[in-house]
């Protein structure tokens, strides 16, 4: 795993339009390392949006999102070698094993050894699904998938979309954990949730949007 | 974590789900040689006028066949999440839509590319035209791939984006068409082609150099 020394990310006045509604403005926020920033809100208040803006991949109407002193944009080399993204869309090929994928998926962004892949996905419960094509494993299990990538990709900064959701009781408690581990580390997260995360093992900051 | 090797695994996964739909590879080829097939069946089967019209019959169903293979181009990947986790790794997003290409390129133009041989001989095509036949498809499809791949780019969200792509890309392929259908048909006639195949080389070395780029601009902005 690669080192967690990273920058902070920080958001300056940011506004964001949907159609004629207007998602936020005069947003300011940030996470530095060794902190749990939990974005809360509404179903529809706008907290995916926030969060792709945060990664780069919507451009805010205004004001800028900085890694350190640089705007992502300047910086995008050293801020997408230290950020992991778990998206709604999990990011998997659907006609591509379990396996195959977190070759793929890890591979975009650090050598991992094939060791450290089978540990991981004895310990979340995946390895007899480990063969299975994408498109048939439940949501739950994909989600599951995602949260392995991140961690196995040594990444310092998390950007984690509802990274509860569709896990049972006990993949909770697991994400929980790696949520908690992360942020003891030194690493950063950055998620929505609609249920407090870091189980009060580490300070945890709320953004609220409001609906 | 070197950019060369996370195309050459790009490639990979690229070769593997092309492997994985098998069929779905093999569809613009049939699509191909059934085009072939049906013009002497509606114009005329008469050998003397197959091979007058066989040049440009080879030409609109290599367009069309390429057409046809990139309709639904980047739609999974969009859909799926995956180009958002290309665009947000530590590569050049073009590079590996580079390394993408590539191997969308090879599966299916080598294939059009043994096939041309067997259905110029079927529509009584002048053997001496067939080297400049091949050599001209084989510059011409890295152009025609690029150009539907920057459409598929600029549609990939929009609905009813097939139909879309070819009202876009259509007139983009047009100088291609007439470039390579007039190489072919001079080659026929016994006339020199230099010139047409020199234009068909420009494009491609334009549309290899600058494709990239333009379809990972086009993504981007897509994804936003």
């Amino acid at each position: 795993m690669g080192t967690l020394q990273h920058e902070t990310l920080s958001a300056h006045t940011l506004e964001l339009w949907r159609g004629d509604r207007c998602l936020f403005r005069d947003l300011n926020l940030s996470a530095a390392p060794g902190e749990l920033l939990q974005v809360t809100g509404p179903n529809g208040s706008g907290k995916t949006s926030l969060l792709r803006v945060l990664t780069g991949l919507t451009q805010p109407e205004s004001g800028q999102v900085l890694w350190g002193q640089r705007t992502i944009g300047q910086a995008r080399q050293a801020f997408q070698n230290a950020m992991g993204y778990v998206a709604h869309r999990e990011g998997l090929y659907d006609d591509l094993t379990l396996r195959q994928n977190l070759a793929w998926g890890c591979g975009l962004h650090a050598d991992v050894d094939q060791g450290l892949i089978e540990t991981m996905l004895e310990r979340t419960g995946l390895t007899p699904a480990a063969d299975v094509p994408a498109y048939a494993l439940s949501a739950g299990q994909k989600r599951r998938l995602s949260l392995v990538r991140i961690a196995l990709s040594g990444k310092a900064l998390w950007i984690l979309d509802e990274p509860l959701a569709n896990l049972d009781v006990d993949a909770r408690q697991w994400c929980d954990e790696l949520i908690g581990d992360h942020v003891e580390q030194g690493g950063t997260v950055i998620a929505t949730s609609h249920q407090p995360l870091g189980e009060n093992r580490v300070a945890r900051r709320e953004v609220g949007l409001a609906a | 974590m070197s950019t060369l090797a996370a195309m050459r695994r790009q490639a990979g996964v690229e070769w593997r789900l092309t492997v994985r739909r098998f069929g779905e590879a093999l569809n613009p080829l049939v699509f191909f040689a059934a085009t072939v097939a049906l013009f002497p069946l509606g114009l005329s089967p008469e050998p003397e006028r197959m091979a007058g019209y066989a040049a440009g019959v080879l030409w609109v169903a290599t367009l069309l066949a390429v057409l046809f293979a990139q309709a639904r181009q980047f739609r999974a990947e969009a859909y799926n999440g995956v180009l958002e986790q290309l665009a947000l790794s530590p590569h050049p997003l073009w590079m590996l839509l580079a390394a993408k290409l590539l191997v969308q390129w090879l599966v299916l133009a080598v294939p059009l590319l043994l096939l041309a041989p067997a259905c110029a001989y079927a529509l009584n095509f002048p053997a001496e035209g067939v080297s400049t036949l091949l050599a001209s498809l084989a510059l011409a499809t890295p152009t025609m791939l690029m150009l539907g791949s920057v459409g598929a780019a600029l549609t990939v969200h929009a609905h009813q984006g097939g139909a879309l792509l070819t009202v876009l890309v259509m007139p983009m392929l047009v100088p291609v068409l007439i470039f390579g259908a007039r190489a072919t048909d001079f080659a026929a006639s016994g006339v020199a082609p230099d010139g047409a195949v020199l234009w068909l080389a420009v494009l491609a070395v334009l549309s290899v150099t600058l494709g990239p780029f333009a379809v990972a601009f086009a993504l981007r902005t897509n994804l936003d």
